[in-house]
């Protein structure tokens, strides 16, 4: 790998709010560090065109070190950038060369929509999780740690769906535009354990119905959520959701 | 409080039925619908191509065969019922779902999508779009008799000289090529249908998954294959009129 300076065309969605049309626009990205992560480069670009004095490109980030879920873009065609298990924020710089051609798009859903260049409002999913995303506990003191036994099996299942850092690329890369692996992935590292055990099957019920409510496609069983996921979710916790779901209506 | 009680009691819920009406109307009831009935379409496809192979053993099994078939009300009919039921609904979900994933993303990206998927299983729509037009031209020439070329004479017990009708229909190259192309997709269609709704259906093993999965392409083409041989063998003599 050589520490070369590289220069790179960028082609960047650009929308100036909610309610206008936005358009692909290219720049050329001069002296990009193979050492930067993806949203260094994006930073140098937003240098070069406040020294232009144009705006620079809105993108929404926070943590910059991969567990925050902010990051969210469509890069080459693939959200994150299609490195297993990488957020756009962990993407170096390293994995393109110089005089490449780099074409970065906004998360593309009607749940989704794009508030500025490559922010979009993913508040649908927190209604998601806000319906039924939780579990109901009384007030009182912090149990003691350990004191409830969970076999380790059904831990790490948990463990596997909790994982998820809700940054909706699952959604991005889906041809339906689906939230399965979301919707799923909250509900199941709750059902595995005993705290949320007991409201397993309506948390099931009203989160599929928020779900649907926000206008996210169906799921088709394709699998890019789980080729794209930052955090490695499997397919599996789709299957517990749907066994939930149909569980729950032979319920009450 | 009044109304706290009452939900305890659960007495204020829907009625069975129309809570059942409710789930599948939702996208993962739906999609419940879809595997369902392709779980029915697909154990029909399986006895059907059994029964096609028969063509190998000569004609007097195959007449035999569609004889008792037609001859048997009973399985007749509620084969014909299960398909009229089945099929309308496995259509009219795939519809309703295709509209609701396209209203899901009214912009599109720029870049085509290079998230990975098999081909197979982006292209259910098409692949099933294509056997429910192959299904209803086989329905005009062997069912209905409309189409194709049909033997002139009756046989002597009065039924439909199903043999005859089958060798004349694939001894016509377009007919023949019509018939294996609808079987391939239909392969593509069942390779990734038979994991797809284990999957809907809540069912899922970290030995079985993979291991159906590898069902789902093995009877898939097999099917394919088992279907095709026929008109192939027609055309290459194998079967003789
Ligand atoms: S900015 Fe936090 S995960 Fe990328």
């Amino acid at each position: 790998m050589s520490d070369k300076l590289m220069k790179l065309k960028v082609n960047v969605w650009r929308q100036t709010n909610k309610d206008q049309s936005g358009e692909m626009k290219g720049y050329v990205v001069e002296n990009v560090d193979p050492h930067m992560s993806f949203l260094e480069m994006m930073d140098t670009l937003n240098e070069q065109l406040q020294h232009k004095g144009e705006e620079p490109v809105a993108f929404d980030h926070d943590c910059r070190e991969g567990i925050c879920g902010m990051c969210s873009m469509v890069i080459n065609g693939i959200p994150h950038g299609g490195h297993k298990g990488v957020t756009a924020c962990q993407l170096h710089m390293r994995h393109f060369n110089d005089g490449d051609e780099i074409f970065v798009e906004p998360w593309r859903a009607k749940a989704f929509p794009v508030l500025r260049d490559l922010v979009v409002d993913r508040s649908a999913l927190d209604r998601i999780v806000a319906s039924g995303g939780y579990v109901s506990v009384n007030t009182g003191g912090a149990p003691d740690a350990n004191c409830l036994p969970i076999p380790k099996k059904e831990a790490d299942l948990s463990m596997d769906a909790a994982a998820c850092i809700g940054c909706g690329a699952c959604v991005a890369a889906c041809k339906n535009a689906s939230a399965m692996l979301f919707v799923a992935a909250k509900a199941s590292h709750l059902a595995h354990l005993p705290q949320g055990e007991p409201e397993r099957y309506v948390r099931a019920q009203n989160m599929a119905q928020q779900m649907d409510a926000e206008g996210f496609g169906t799921c088709s069983n394709l699998s890019q959520c789980e080729a794209v996921c930052p955090k490695e979710i499997p397919v599996r916790v789709i299957a517990e959701f749907n066994s939930d779901l149909i569980k729950a209506q032979f319920k009450g | 409080m009044a109304d706290a009680m009452e939900l305890k009691r659960g007495s204020t819920g829907p009625t069975l039925f129309g809570s059942l009406v409710k789930f599948m109307s939702s996208s993962v009831g739906s999609k419940v619908v879809m595997a369902v009935t392709g779980l029915g379409l697909c154990a029909f496809i399986m006895g059907h191509m059994a029964g096609n192979l028969l063509a190998f053993v000569g004609r007097d099994a195959f007449n035999h065969y569609a004889a008792t078939l037609k001859g048997t009300p009973l399985l007749l009919w509620g084969t014909r019922l299960a398909l009229l039921i089945g099929f309308p609904l496995h259509i009219w979900t795939a519809v309703r779902t295709v509209q609701l994933n396209r209203a899901a993303r009214p912009v599109a990206y720029a870049v085509p999508s290079k998230a990975p998927a098999r081909a197979a299983a982006k292209t259910m729509m098409l692949s099933g779009a294509v056997v429910l037009a192959y299904f209803a031209y086989h329905l005009a020439h062997f069912t209905l008799h409309l189409t194709g070329p049909q033997p002139a004479t009756l046989l002597a017990d009065g039924h439909y000289d199903a043999y005859s009708m089958m060798v004349m229909g694939f001894q016509q190259p377009l007919i023949a090529i019509f018939y294996v192309t609808a079987m391939v997709l239909l392969a593509a269609h069942i390779s990734h249908g038979i994991y797809s709704l284990f999957q809907h259906l809540g069912f899922w093993g970290a030995k079985w998954t993979p291991f159906l999965k590898n069902v789902a392409l093995v009877l898939g083409y097999g099917l394919c294959a088992g279907f095709a041989s026929i008109p192939l063998s027609v055309l290459l003599g194998l079967i003789k009129p």
